[in-house]
């Protein structure tokens, strides 16, 4: 047996009411890794050409890697892959809590599901009991609410539960997977593809270990990274502050959004919302997954204004970027208590804050008006009317049920030209980073195999200093400000990064914040598997996942025509960092084509396929 | 000579600056002299602007630049 693997899938037919296991080959998990590499393969292989993402033919795939087994530092993660009801692509997303590990500890590497249930359902995996519970009392129950139903219903509160909200059962194209209260499986819109199976929740403990091939290294290292990481977050102050640190820079380099990407500039925003002045005003500490030293994620506590009384986890940087400098909010516990509505609802906060820019730049424009809104005022900087929207695009109620489908899809019912101003890349909103600041990232949303995405290639942090990957040749230094060169091998080495790691499953912050080398990755995965990789031949792996699920991207139709930068890109800034400066686009996909090996129509060579073993 | 500083963010605490926004540094200096004077961990300067240009520790600064400083971009998401 492949040490650090079960080799074991568990199969559930909803259609049928039935699961299985079947094995899965160590030539297999060799070359794919695990998580989103195990599950691109998986798609490819069993699904023959486009599939309707809301159809019971679609697979929706939980997987976890080598890293859910040990305590790995950052190893308290797993990947959702299906076909997105937003992009209608390939679409990946993570997520943390405990939920990784606990199914891991079932003794499975991955449960693939398919077909739809007649009625409500939720999945209870305890070791190898799986059962297909009733969910009709759970459906209509927000994601907080179905937890303490599982947690109460099941006695046992150690048990982990993935979950949809109201938005998911409603078929909200942006709708997330909720784990424990905690983690957020936000992009893509993969809750709604749980609510169109009738799945409500996955709920899991395991009590088994997987066998690795050197425990006595493996814990060795365990608890040597533990202490480097460790004082790595504690130097940088990435522990006492999280994401929310980025604020600033990110608005002083022009990388924040801000009014809808029409703004330029906002550093009083910028600086309201970020830290030390979040950590300050929301009494904000860390809140680590299963395991980990770096505790990212916040949990704040607000407790003036009565009506914002709260306490919880709290807005990471993206939300500050989309449901605060981009609809020009700049009081953190406002966007606060949108964060909170949107996670209860099981709302991916980035898009849903795209949705609002975009109705407040239409709104401002004469475009829509009163009358389509419902009465509703949609103006600039308005917390109501955020509180109003998200809760209206998460219930799929009032004017917020034009966004169902997506921001795309709401401009094509509204016309008047709108489509052109949403920013997306097929059709997935862009995260709260501007390619016209840190040009890598415009190749790197451009050809995104779940669309505009910054965390399936991190390349603005390299621009901004975070984190460097001198193994494979990423250092500081080696790309400037709006200067193309590099740029593109940049984007490339980060995506690959973003196929390994989320294949591993590892979470992106031990490398990007924790200062964790990829050698200390490889030496990792080594002692766990046994299988003696180098740095090149984990990243070749990420290169595989990811040229993967472009093969997939292919099949259904998105090649080179659709590796589009939005309008609003091509507008320079007036002031600021990036004034006057635009994105090199064509330049910059031409370097990438041809660094990648892919032709002219955006496809993978044959020499291309062949140094990747995919044919 | 006199400069313009703006530390951002966290790096906010290392100020100088006085009630015009002045920062006292050594004549003919670089970034990384000034850096060094604020008490600034050097390793943590990655990102910075000298008159609004993307610039390095080794830049030399003259009177009345104005220098921002941030601290590098890491976890984002």
């Amino acid at each position: 047996m492949a040490n650090g693997y079960w080799q074991k899938i568990l199969r559930v037919d909803l259609t049928k009411g039935k699961s299985w296991v079947e094995p899965i080959g160590e030539d297999v998990l060799k070359k794919f890794i695990g998580g989103a590499g195990l599950a691109a393969y998986i798609l490819n292989k069993e699904q023959a050409g486009k599939v309707e993402p809301y159809s019971p033919d679609n697979l929706l795939i939980f997987a976890t890697g080598p890293f859910q087994g040990p305590s790995v530092p950052g190893g308290a993660k797993f990947s959702i892959i299906s076909i997105s009801g937003v992009t209608g692509t390939y679409a990946d997303t993570a997520g943390g809590a405990d939920w990784g590990p606990e199914f891991k500890n079932c003794g499975y590497d991955a449960v693939v599901i398919k077909g739809k249930a007649s009625k409500p359902v939720y999945l209870l995996i305890k070791d190898d009991s799986v059962e297909i519970k009733d969910a009709s009392d759970l459906w209509g129950l927000d994601a907080y609410q179905t937890i303490d139903s599982i947690h109460k219903a099941t006695g046992d509160r150690r048990v982990s539960v993935a979950t949809i909200g109201p938005a998911g059962e409603r078929l909200v194209a942006i709708a997330c997977v909720v784990m424990d209260k905690h983690s957020f499986a936000g992009r893509c819109g993969l809750g709604a593809i749980m609510g169109s199976k009738h799945l409500k929740a996955i709920a899991v403990r395991g009590t088994k270990k997987v066998e690795v091939n050197n425990p006595e290294k493996t814990k060795e290292l365990i608890r040597k990274y533990q202490l480097e990481i460790n004082k790595a977050v504690k130097d940088n102050k990435f522990r006492d502050h999280g994401t929310p640190m980025l604020c600033e820079t990110a608005e002083g380099l022009g990388d924040m959004p801000i009014k809808y990407w029409d703004g330029d500039v906002w550093p009083e925003g910028a600086k309201k919302l970020g830290a030390p002045n979040y950590t300050n005003v929301l009494n904000a500490k860390p809140w680590p997954c299963a395991h980990c030293p770096v505790g990212c994620h916040r949990n704040i506590t607000i407790t003036e204004p009565k009506e914002y009384q709260y306490k919880g986890v709290g807005p990471e940087y993206e939300t500050l970027g989309m449901m605060g400098t981009n609809l020009l909010i700049d009081d953190p516990k406002v966007v606060a208590i949108a964060n909170d509505i949107a996670n209860r609802l099981g709302l991916d906060t980035l898009s849903a804050g795209a949705m609002i820019g975009f109705a407040m730049d239409c709104f401002e424009k004469g475009l829509i008006t009163e009358k389509d809104t419902g009465g509703l005022k949609i103006k600039w900087g308005d917390a109501e009317v955020l509180f109003k929207l998200t809760e209206q695009i998460g219930k799929k109620e009032g004017f917020g049920a034009i966004f169902a489908g997506g921001t795309l899809k709401a401009a094509e019912k509204i016309g008047k030209g709108t489509v052109e101003k949403v920013v997306h890349c097929k059709g997935l909103d862009f995260p709260a980073h501007d390619a016209r600041s840190c040009i890598s990232l415009a190749p790197s949303y451009a050809t995104g195999t779940r669309g505009a995405c910054h965390f399936r290639g991190p390349c603005e942090d390299i621009e901004m200093g975070g984190f460097f990957m001198p193994e494979v040749g990423i250092k500081q230094g080696m790309v400037k400000f709006f200067e193309p060169d590099n740029q593109s091998l940049v984007a490339i080495k980060c995506q690959d990064l973003g196929g390994l790691v989320n294949s591993l499953v590892l979470c992106l912050f031990m490398v990007d914040g924790g200062s964790w080398s990829l050698t200390s990755v490889t030496e990792m995965f080594n002692a766990i598997t046994g299988w003696s990789y180098s740095v090149d031949d984990l990243m070749t792996a990420g290169e595989r996942v990811f040229t993967m699920q472009r093969i997939i991207n292919i099949r259904d139709g998105y090649d080179g025509k659709t590796d589009l930068m939005p309008k609003k890109m091509y507008n320079s800034a007036k002031e600021g960092f990036r004034a006057g400066k635009v994105i090199p686009f064509e330049r910059l996909m031409e370097d990438y084509y041809k660094i990648r090996g892919w032709d002219e129509t955006g496809r993978p060579s044959k020499d291309t396929l062949r140094r990747l073993q995919l044919v | 000579m006199k400069v313009k500083v703006k530390l951002m963010s966290i790096f906010a605490q290392y100020s100088k600056s006085d009630k015009d926004g002045n920062t006292e540094m050594m004549d003919g200096g670089t970034v990384l002299d000034l850096v060094n004077e604020l008490g600034l961990p050097a390793e943590q300067v990655r990102i910075l602007t000298v008159n609004g240009k993307q610039s390095d520790l080794n830049t030399g600064l003259s009177e009345g630049d104005t220098i921002f400083i941030f601290p590098p971009a890491m976890g984002g998401g």
